[in-house]
């Protein structure tokens, strides 16, 4: 496996939706990844702002809230440069909206989670220091 | 996975659905029980939890906060759980003492602030492994 050994990452999953939520979660936490979950931008933020260090973000575009998931992804880079933020959506137009918020752009919707894993690395191996 | 069927492998750990509103405290509490080996739902809301308990998750016991916002709080989350899941262990918690929500039967009652390790004490005597 490429990318940071999962369990020394923590993956914050932000899915309105329960059942879809507790499912990929629970497949992370398989993996070997420490998880935490949230519902909306504001549970992002009041987890980034507690003791809890998250390394990436893998958030829903439609959030509960005032925030949807591109707001979060400007925000969250621009306030936590350090933290990587990865968008899924169902709607199909959502990946030219992110693509200058996404590296590879929006995961439609249904996706395996291993393909979420995938991602999660690429963002992490981008920030890996290079060899001199 | 989450225990989608009794046969899951995570299905041999109990798994337990935590319904408490405060994100902060939820974490906290989840991961306390993860730690203690047990598998965690989180919900976020009485309705999420009715969803879960609803779907084909298996569920071995719900520890939930009464004061929730949204149209159901945790007391009417109990009572209905009592209809549709009447054997289904419940622990209710609090800040305030809530005298209809003491402890009987499958049912009990935990006022805030709590220790974990009550808790999981708590649930363990509820599935039967103390």
């Amino acid at each position: 496996m490429t990318g940071s050994a999962p369990g020394r990452l923590t993956i914050m999953v932000v899915e309105p939706d329960i059942l879809v939520r507790m499912v990929l979660a629970e497949y992370l936490r398989d993996c070997g990844y420490k998880v935490v979950e949230g519902g909306c931008a504001d549970d992002v933020f009041a987890v980034l702002r507690s003791d809890i260090k998250v390394h990436t973000v893998f958030a829903e575009v439609r959030l509960l809230g005032d925030s949807d998931g591109f707001a979060l992804a400007k925000a969250t880079r621009e306030m936590y440069p350090d933290v990587d933020v990865v968008l899924t959506s169902s709607v199909a137009n959502a990946a030219d909206k992110a693509s200058d918020l996404c590296a590879e752009g929006v995961l439609e919707k249904p996706y395996h989670p291993d393909e979420v894993i995938r991602r999660i690395n690429v963002l992490r191996d981008r920030r890996a220091p290079r060899p001199a | 996975m989450v225990g989608l069927e009794p046969e899951d492998t995570a299905a041999t750990r109990p798994c337990i659905l935590i319904v408490e509103d405060e994100l902060l405290t939820r974490i906290a509490a989840a991961e306390f029980l993860r730690d203690c080996g047990f598998t965690v739902i989180e919900a976020a809301n009485a309705e999420e939890a009715r969803l879960v308990v609803a779907s084909r998750a298996y569920v071995d016991l719900v520890f939930t906060d009464i004061q929730m916002p949204g149209d159901m709080d945790g007391r009417s989350l109990a009572g209905w759980l009592a209809r549709e899941k009447p054997r289904l262990p419940v622990i209710l918690t609090s800040a305030r003492l809530e005298g209809d929500a003491a402890s009987r039967g499958q049912r009990r009652f935990v006022r805030k602030p709590y220790r974990l390790s009550d808790i999981e004490k708590q649930i363990r005597e509820l599935l039967g492994q103390s």
